[in-house]
């Protein structure tokens, strides 16, 4: 299969395309400057380590050691490769004239290697940002528009693809909107009216992989979108109520004066959570075209308070980790007989994003989960019958990822493993009485789950044991 | 400048370093080629376990990792710690090699310092009957594997493992013991006799972990981070060596590069052929004399890759590893009693298992069980898990690993040759096929129950269905498809490790070991490494 040249391999976005290109079975060779060293790697990757604007220039081969003239750092990156999905840009913070280097200029170099080395196929990823009305303020916004005229005349097979605000673990709009939900006042930014209408990172992996493939998109502009719009300030409330636990008082600041205060800051040297540059996203709207847009995923905005007017497209993922929290509290207080505390039910629910093997998929497992949501007691009579007849069953996958979880957490680790010394008879005791209180329970989790289970397997269509979460 | 006058060796493991060395203390140039893949520094490096947990800013992906891999869930195979985040890039693959394999699951390192640097440390100098079929013995390389404790630091007793692993110079004294493995020592010396009737005989571990300080590292402080990584080195890994050797003026390290074969010409390897990992072209290194010690997998990969450029695609047989079984066991005499989380983590005392030959005598280790995470052995009790945590945290104090090691013979069934595919010449797969023995499993029975034995004559019980006999490949001591012989054929080497394919070519990894005893291999690597150093290159 031809290899995927992918650029910004390791950012927020290229991890995840990576991620789903290995599920895919898809080869991969990954450009950034600085490749992650740590991590299991999946799948087939090559990384190439430089700078798609190329101009600081790369380090002689074997630091000088053998007598060959420095190499075009594009010789060989093209080996294989079918087509290239150019993600590396200059994002966030930069100053205007690294976005131009990299995001306009890089571009073009990697449009002229791409034409040299005879690979057609070219996917350039650009932002919703282009087609805010006064770009002058806005060098992220301007150098991608040019970046995108670039590739429109490059001659090549091109599609360019416009995501909306990504949002996701690690996203980094999310962590600076966060820093400023997180201040005591809320400052409303122009009174942020914007429309924003945020995509879940895995989604746009998937729809950006499925684009390199089809062909009807070549010569075209894309968006890509989450299913649910809401204003900037909505987001900030509702990141505001996750982090602090309630709206809290807000502030709306005029936007001139702020852009000038900003600028005078940054350059100063300090870094604020906002740019001058980047003021503009919260008065424009970031929302799709309808003529080229794609609705993808489920929405990824935190849920707002109180369910009764949550719109349908966002109920189902805001109900996902609603269940979620419950189920985490409840084998929180099995494990260690306490509440898990925000930090851990975040790795819990990041967890649940990445490892495969923990969405029920048969009638016995949802009984199961669906039982240990209820409460602890329910929790230890499934986990009791599924230690014995059902280990590697989702609750049970769940239980010892929260347990794991728990173990490596501040706090929680000295109530698991912590030296019980109360003497050999004293643990004899204590061993006696565990083994007495668990039998009621593994009694009670017999009579229920021997029929839940048979019943779950005479039903069981042939379809796969184990669901993978989305 | 090219050196082709350099000796230029492949791979910074313990071979490859201890090699490399032996000739820059001799006043010789080496050029060593290396993919060379490093971690990230340790955090905090003077905290213990528990406090890492509460001062670190983000535990869970220091210990689980930031997708969750170290996390052992339920059906991801019966290991007893998944390898920590930390050290990922130890296994981190290199994009020119490929391995597919059958029987065999294959592990290997492109890490500065090589698969050690995750090791546990365990150094067993080989004696003379386990030797029988290589062609030196105590003899040469006795004094060896002093000098290799001179320089890395290895701690143990004379005690009565002590007739299996023979005495060497510059041993330190012992760590010192945790609690629960200072009462097993104690109750095999009330019980020797009983113990000894059966071939059993329990002693201290030769670790390369300092007791005292030791060339510029500090002694091990007991911070109970092993697993994790050493912050104080006071573990010794490779990459140790290799900072030293960075000092010498006379060596030249090429990280980032992966070689991929050697062009012959003749018998002789005229240039190693090179891959930037970086990108770009492949390069040529000239060689004069190439030493390969880039484990036994990558270094026949070499090999083979090269012949198959002269037309001569072959089969390299008698691939050897050692057979593991983890047996978990209660020590009944510690129950209900205090642990500390401040001890060192990894096994302290050794138990051999004599047999009527070397071939059939046992190695095993023992770890107690001091700071580990719990989550892997809760879920293998058959409670629900929150009666399971509470019974570990009863039990804890009482609960240690028997990690047996068997012997392996070279069998022409267990072989390495090139995938057949569609790769591009000088660039093929390796394919790996072991095949275990007749009788394999009788063999792990016998074993099993008598390690069981010894153990409950030590007071310890086995609970029933823990044992977990771990594939072939998981011990990471891969060997023998290169064996030294005194007089042998294409396929062989020297008695000095030279290849008797190609004329200026040695191996110095585990491929040229004739033979595998049930000891942990890396120890006997490094001492034979300087061995070929100083014979051949001296
Ligand atoms: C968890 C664990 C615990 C262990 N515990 C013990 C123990 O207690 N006692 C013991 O004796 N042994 C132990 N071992 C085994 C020990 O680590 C190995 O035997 C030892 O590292 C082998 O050394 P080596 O130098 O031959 O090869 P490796 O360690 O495999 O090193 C190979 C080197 O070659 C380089 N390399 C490979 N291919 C290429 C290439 N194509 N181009 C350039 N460079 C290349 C790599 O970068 C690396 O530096 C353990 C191993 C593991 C994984
Ligand atoms: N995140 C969003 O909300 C969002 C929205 C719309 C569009 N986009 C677009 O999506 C793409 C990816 O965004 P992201 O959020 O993943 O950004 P990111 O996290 O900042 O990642 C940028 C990637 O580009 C690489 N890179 C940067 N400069 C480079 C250079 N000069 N040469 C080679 N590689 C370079 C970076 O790696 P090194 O630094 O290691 O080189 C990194 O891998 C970008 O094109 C961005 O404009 C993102
Ligand atoms: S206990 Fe382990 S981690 Fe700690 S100093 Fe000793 S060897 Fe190093």
């Amino acid at each position: 299969m031809d290899r995927l040249l992918l650029t910004g391999a390791s950012g927020f976005v290229g991890r995840r395309v990576l991620a789903e290109a290995a599920r895919r079975g898809v080869p991969v060779t990954a450009l950034c400057r600085r490749p992650p060293s740590g991590g299991r790697p999946v799948g087939d990757v090559r990384w190439l380590a430089f700078d798609v604007a190329g101009d600081v220039s790369g380090e002689a081969p074997l630091g000088g050691l053998l007598e060959a003239p420095p190499e075009d750092p594009w010789v060989g990156a093209f080996d294989g490769v079918g087509a290239v999905l150019h993600l590396a840009a200059a994002t966030g913070a930069a100053p205007a004239s690294e976005h131009r280097r990299v995001n306009e200029e890089g571009t073009r170099r990697l449009l002229r290697a791409a034409a040299r080395a005879g690979v057609e196929r070219f996917v350039f990823v650009s932002t919703i940002g282009v087609r805010f009305p006064d770009l002058r303020g806005y060098p992220y916004g301007r150098s991608k528009a040019a970046a995108e005229g670039a590739v429109r005349e490059s001659g090549l097979r091109w599609t360019v693809v416009r995501p909306t605000a990504v949002f996701g673990d690690g996203s980094p709009i999310v962590a600076s909107l966060s820093r400023l939900a997180g201040l005591p006042v809320l400052p409303l930014l122009g009174g942020a009216p914007a429309r924003l209408q945020p995509v879940a990172v895995d989604a746009l992996a998937a729809t950006l992989l499925d684009v390199v493939g089809q062909p009807e998109t070549v010569g075209g502009t894309i968006e890509v979108g989450g299913p649910e719009i809401a204003t900037m300030e909505e987001l900030l409330r509702r990141l505001r109520q996750r982090l602090r636990g309630r709206r809290g008082p807000a502030l709306r600041l005029p936007l001139g004066p702020l852009t000038l205060a900003l600028g005078v800051l940054e350059r100063v040297g300090v870094r604020p959570p906002v740019t001058a540059g980047q003021l503009v996203s919260f008065v424009e709207d970031g929302v799709l075209d309808p003529e080229i847009g794609r609705v993808v995923g489920e929405t990824p905005l935190p849920p707002a308070d109180g369910s009764a007017d949550v719109p349908a497209g966002r109920a189902r993922g805001g109900d996902r980790s609603r269940r979620l929290r419950r189920e985490a509290g409840s084998l929180s207080r099995v494990l260690v007989g306490s509440p898990p505390g925000e930090p851990v039910v975040a790795r819990y629910l990041a967890a649940h994003e990445r490892l495969p093997g923990l969405m029920p998929s048969s009638l016995f497992e949802r009984a199961q989960v669906g039982a240990a949501r209820l409460h602890p007691w329910p929790a230890r009579m499934a986990d009791a019958y599924a230690a014995l007849l059902a280990r590697e069953s989702v609750l049970r996958r769940k239980t010892v990822l929260l347990l794991a979880i728990l173990e490596s957490s501040a706090g929680h680790h000295r109530s698991i493993d912590r030296p019980d010394a109360r003497g050999r008879l004293g643990t004899v005791a204590a061993l006696g009485l565990r083994g007495l209180s668990a039998l009621p329970l593994l009694a009670v989790g017999f009579a229920i789950f021997v029929p839940v289970h048979l019943l779950s397997t005479l039903l069981s269509v042939s379809g796969p044991r184990r669901g993978v979460d989305p | 400048m090219s050196r082709s006058h350099d000796v230029v060796v492949v791979g910074s493991g313990p071979s490859g370093v201890h090699f490399a060395w032996t000739l820059l203390e001799a006043g010789r140039a080496v050029t060593m080629v290396d993919v060379g893949r490093r971690g990230s520094p340790l955090p905090l490096p003077e905290a213990s376990l528990p406090r890492l947990k509460e001062e670190l800013d983000d535990p869970v992906s220091y210990f689980l990792g930031d997708a969750f891999e170290a996390a052992l869930l339920p059906g991801s195979g019966g290991e007893y710690y998944g390898f920590p985040p930390g050290k990922s890039h130890v296994f981190e693959p290199a994009p020119g090699f490929g391995v597919e394999s059958r029987g065999f699951a294959p592990l290997t390192s492109f890490a500065r310092g090589g698969l050690a640097e995750a090791w546990t440390g365990g150094c067993y100098p080989l004696n003379d009957r386990e030797m029988a079929s290589f062609p030196f013995g105590w003899a040469e390389l006795g004094p060896r594997y002093g000098e290799v404790a001179r320089r890395i630091g290895v701690s143990g007793a004379e005690d009565d493992l002590a007739e299996l692993l023979p005495l060497h110079e510059h041993l330190q004294p012992p760590v010192a013991l945790d609690d629960h493995s200072r009462r097993l020592l104690a109750t095999y010396e009330d019980r020797r006799s009983r113990l000894r009737s059966i071939g059993c005989r329990v002693g201290r571990s030769r670790l390369a972990v300092l007791s005292r300080d030791h060339d510029g590292r500090v002694a091990c402080a007991r911070l109970g981070r092993c697993l994790w990584g050493c912050p104080s080195r006071s573990l010794y890994t490779p990459s140790v060596t290799l900072e030293r050797c960075l000092e010498r003026p006379e060596f030249r390290y090429l990280p980032g590069l992966e070689a991929l074969s050697f062009r012959l010409s003749g018998g002789r390897a005229e240039a190693l052929r090179v891959r930037p990992l970086a990108g770009g072209a492949d390069e040529e290194i000239p060689v004069d004399r190439l030493v390969l010690a880039a484990g036994t997998l990558s270094s026949s990969l070499l090999l083979l890759r090269s012949l198959a450029g002269e037309g001569d695609r072959r089969q390299l047989a008698g691939l050897m590893d050692n057979r593991q079984i983890f047996v978990p066991f209660v020590n009944l005499r510690q129950l209900g009693r205090p642990w500390s989380a401040e001890s060192y983590q990894y096994h302290q005392l050794g138990m051999a298992l004599d047999g009527g030959s070397p071939s059939e005598a046992v190695h095993g280790q023992i770890t107690t069980l001091t700071t580990a995470l719990v989550h892997p052995f809760a879920q293998r009790l058959p409670f629900d898990l929150g009666t399971a945590v509470r019974v570990t945290a009863n039990v804890h104090a009482a609960l240690g690993l028997l990690n047996l090691n068997l012997a392996d013979e070279r069998r022409d069934t267990c072989r390495v040759g090139l995938a057949d595919g569609t790769e591009a010449a000088g660039v093929e797969r390796l394919a790996v096929r072991y095949e275990p023995p007749v009788g394999e499993g009788a063999r792990l029975r016998w074993v099993v129950r008598r390690a069981r034995r010894a153990l409950r004559r030590l007071g310890c019980w086995v609970p029933p269905g823990m044992v977990h006999i771990r594939p072939m490949g998981a011990s990471v001591h891969y060997a023998g498809t290169l064996p030294m012989t005194v007089d042998g054929g294409p396929g062989t080497t020297t008695p000095g490790c030279r290849s008797r394919d190609v004329e200026n070519l040695w191996l110095v990894d585990g491929s040229v070991f004739p033979a595998l005893p049930a000891k942990n291999l890396t120890f006997t690597l490094m001492a034979n490494a300087v061995r070929v150093a100083e014979e051949e290159f001296g």
